[in-house]
């Protein structure tokens, strides 16, 4: 079954909405910047990549994760031309940590905050003038991706017309002090698939889009951007934390079934690619098992060397990040890989600079702590 | 119709039920009308508030199974994993390794074993200190249990689903099972629900029921799973396909304070209506209705609903299973199913459309609609 993406909305640390985000990606700019929300004194990790809007304050505030969630959604409403008649629509939130932010700053700094703030809906039913089923997902850094999933589910048991799918997820200081214990080696920036990879940082961000059937885009007369396929899911059953090859390729061929597709006519993927030891290599020798000798006609690219770890809102931003590419005929490149680790020799990762070439099928990764992995399939519209 | 394309087939099912073990057995009870009470003596060893019960004393979890494996197995997952066997051989649908992690199971239990959560929990008090109870015990107190030995004894490698929902969990089931089936998430899939007669439900069951006078349903056992597949592959594969699931909605009515028949009505001749309409089937159509019969002083909501919604249709076949088997809650919805695939084998004819209600009085509501 194809869906329809009739709009897109996106926000990262190199850029505020999507065309500007898709552009910024392309150049190969990096929001790579020292720690401006809190002070870094305490930790060792310095850095992040953080959205620091219009205005760069050094003052923290509350409710930026819903802020730019909401000016996403807005945007992917608007992109789609979606207007409140349109009555049969859910809207599905994937995040890992929510407000945790708003909370640690009443905590720590007694902003104020009411617990009705922890969660997204009211906010995002005033932004959209609607009243419409919030619901929303916490798996951990698939989490939008499931939520894109769930909504392929929503629409093919019809009981909603369109869906709207949304990611957000800001920094929190708890997060980067856990960051900060547990990863020895101080990374500098994401160095996806780089030999000398020393592990994540954080990033922040948001992504939205409109998901709908083709009846209902026809109906109300709007052309899709591109077409959803399928979203595969697996669960390793293996490990709380560490990846496993078997699980992580269980996703990609489950996304396939779904999609209805063989790994032969992928074109793009969009990986994971956290820069941590051990994601990279499990995700690399996954698609080396799922690709077998397609290894080095798959275009591979990943954003976390640009736009940090945005957690749950990682995986929708991919996929955004993905429709403009087949719409664009763009592949942004890998940022902060400089020396390929071995297991990606061979592998055709677009490097250095952005890639123009025609894209017809792309994949994208996200996969969370706790084995939850998610694989997304989209299609270039006619 | 909709959903032709997508439509989830029964293509067998498991009966463990105090009218009789297995399909054959358990039709031939509801033919001839058979009760399912009997007396209580010897089923247990302590004393329990009433003589007579629908219970089941030909089952034992050893003969059934056989001694391996089953020396700590509790009777639930006894009745469970038998049930299991006996739907997977009535299907005809064989487990192999090629199509075993798309096989799973979805089993309705409120509380798992109450025989074996009440027994272990007590020795945890009564044990001397250090309280050391016995490690083999343990398994049978967490919920998922039965459903864990389902896929373990029968190699159903897929999903793997314990539902918890009252007198609704067999509906509940039911409808777990078919989304997953419909959205491709799964080949095939042991729906079912299971309920066990032990001295502490009996107890239970006793006690709460003193607030609901003319409830008078005795308590019941059993275990009813049924064989899933989308009707399509079942077709292809040379399956009978015993009936069609058109549709399951569960709905929660709001309720006042006090349960009040009324507003229960109201609630599920709403849940009936979603049901039929999206089964795209009219009233007209409806065949029969497989009841859950459980009237108390609160008055009948179910035969309210069900006048409201079928006013015009006359001729609508009404099936009574609680009479037979009892009160067997968790069980309830699949045995209300049950007796209509026994009623629909036993004449086959046209193709017959059969509502399946169910409702709790804490407001959950439920209707599915087969046809067969």
């Amino acid at each position: 079954m194809r869906l329809a993406i009739t709009g897109t909305g996106m926000l990262s640390s190199v850029g505020l909405n999507a065309p500007e985000c898709f552009s910024a990606l392309c150049r190969g700019t990096s929001g790579n910047k020292s720690i401006q929300l809190f002070a870094p004194e305490r930790y060792n990790v310095k850095r992040a990549y953080e959205i620091m809007g219009q205005n760069v304050e050094r003052t923290d505030q509350s409710s930026r994760a819903t802020q730019w969630l909401s000016k996403a959604i807005f945007e992917a409403v608007q992109n789609a031309r979606m207007v409140s008649e349109h009555t049969r629509v859910a809207l599905l939130v994937g995040t890992g940590l929510r407000e945790l932010r708003s909370l640690e700053l009443w905590w720590t700094s007694a902003h104020a905050m009411r617990v009705a703030d922890l969660h997204f809906g009211r906010a995002v039913q005033h932004h959209i003038n609607g009243r419409l089923p919030v619901m929303t997902l916490s798996n951990a850094c698939s989490a939008s991706l499931f939520a894109l999933g769930l909504a392929e589910d929503l629409l093919q048991l019809g009981e909603v017309d369109a869906v709207i799918v949304a990611g957000a997820d800001s920094m929190t200081e708890s997060m980067c002090g856990l960051l900060d214990r547990v990863s020895p080696l101080h990374p500098e920036g994401v160095q996806p698939f780089d030999m000398n990879r020393r592990g994540v940082l954080l990033g922040e961000g948001a992504a939205a889009l409109v998901l709908e059937t083709i009846e209902s885009a026809k109906q109300r007369g709007v052309e899709p951007l591109a077409w959803l396929r399928g979203v595969g899911m697996s669960c390793d059953a293996s490990h709380e934390t560490a990846p496993d090859v078997i699980g992580v390729k269980r996703a990609m061929e489950d996304a396939h079934r779904r999609a209805n597709i063989t790994p032969e006519i992928v074109d793009l993927i969009l990986a994971h690619g956290t820069g941590t030891h051990l994601n990279d290599e499990t995700e690399a020798k996954a698609i080396g098992m799922l690709l077998g000798s397609r290894i080095h006609h798959v275009m591979i690219s990943a954003l976390k060397g640009m736009i940090g770890h945005t957690a749950g809102a990682s995986g929708l931003m991919s996929v955004v990040t993905a429709v403009e590419c087949l719409r664009q005929h763009c592949v942004p490149p890998m940022v902060g890989l400089d020396e390929p680790m071995a297991e990606v020799r061979g592998f055709n990762i677009v490097a250095n600079e952005a890639r123009r070439t025609l894209i017809k099928i792309a994949q994208i990764h996200a996969f969370g702590f706790g084995g939850v992995n998610a694989v997304a399939i989209v299609e270039k519209a006619a | 119709m909709k959903h032709e394309n997508t439509a989830v087939a029964i293509t067998g099912f498991g009966v463990i039920s105090p009218i009789g073990i297995g399909a054959q057995e358990f039709t031939t009870g509801i033919l001839e009308g058979r009760s399912g009470l009997k007396p209580i003596n010897g089923v247990v060893a302590n004393r329990v508030p009433f003589e007579q019960a629908c219970v089941i004393p030909e089952f034992e979890v050893k003969t059934y199974l056989g001694k391996k494996g089953t020396q700590s197995m509790d009777r639930t997952t006894g009745l469970a994993v038998a049930a299991s066997g006996m739907a997977l051989r009535h299907s005809g649908f064989a487990i192999t390794p090629a199509n075993e992690t798309r096989s799973g199971v979805v089993l309705g239990t409120s509380t798992g074993s109450m025989r074996s959560i009440s027994t272990f929990t007590k020795e945890t008090f009564v044990q001397h200190p250090p309280y050391l109870v016995s490690a083999t015990e343990f398994p049978n107190t967490v919920m998922n249990c039965a459903a864990g030995q389902c896929a373990i004894w029968h190699n159903l490698k897929g999903i793997n689903a314990t539902v918890s929902g009252g007198r609704l969990s067999g509906l509940l089931a039911l409808r777990y099972a078919s989304l997953k089936l419909r959205l491709g998430y799964t080949d095939l899939l042991l729906a079912g629900g299971v309920e066990e007669f032990c001295e502490h439900t009996a107890w239970a069951f006793h006690h709460l029921r003193q607030g609901l006078r003319n409830e008078s349903l005795p308590i019941g056992e059993g275990c009813v799973m049924l064989a899933l597949e989308k009707s399509a592959a079942a077709r292809c594969a040379g399956r009978y396909v015993r009936a069609e699931i058109l549709a399951c909605e569960i709905q929660m009515c709001p309720l006042a304070q006090q349960p009040n028949c009324g507003q229960l009505s109201e609630g599920l001749a709403n849940c009936i209506q979603a049901a039929l309409d999206s089964a795209g089937v009219s009233p007209r159509d409806v065949w029969g209705v497989s009841l859950q019969g459980c009237a108390s002083e609160l008055g009948d909501p179910e035969t309210r609903a069900l006048t409201t919604i079928l006013k015009e249709n006359t001729s609508v076949q009404y099936l009574r299973i609680s009479p037979l088997v009892g009160e067997t809650y968790s069980a309830a919805g699949v045995f209300q199913i049950a007796a209509v695939l026994a009623r629909l084998s036993h004449s086959p004819a046209h193709e017959r459309v059969v509502l399946v209600t169910s409702f709790s009085h804490g407001g959950s509501v439920g209707c599915a609609v087969l046809r067969g």
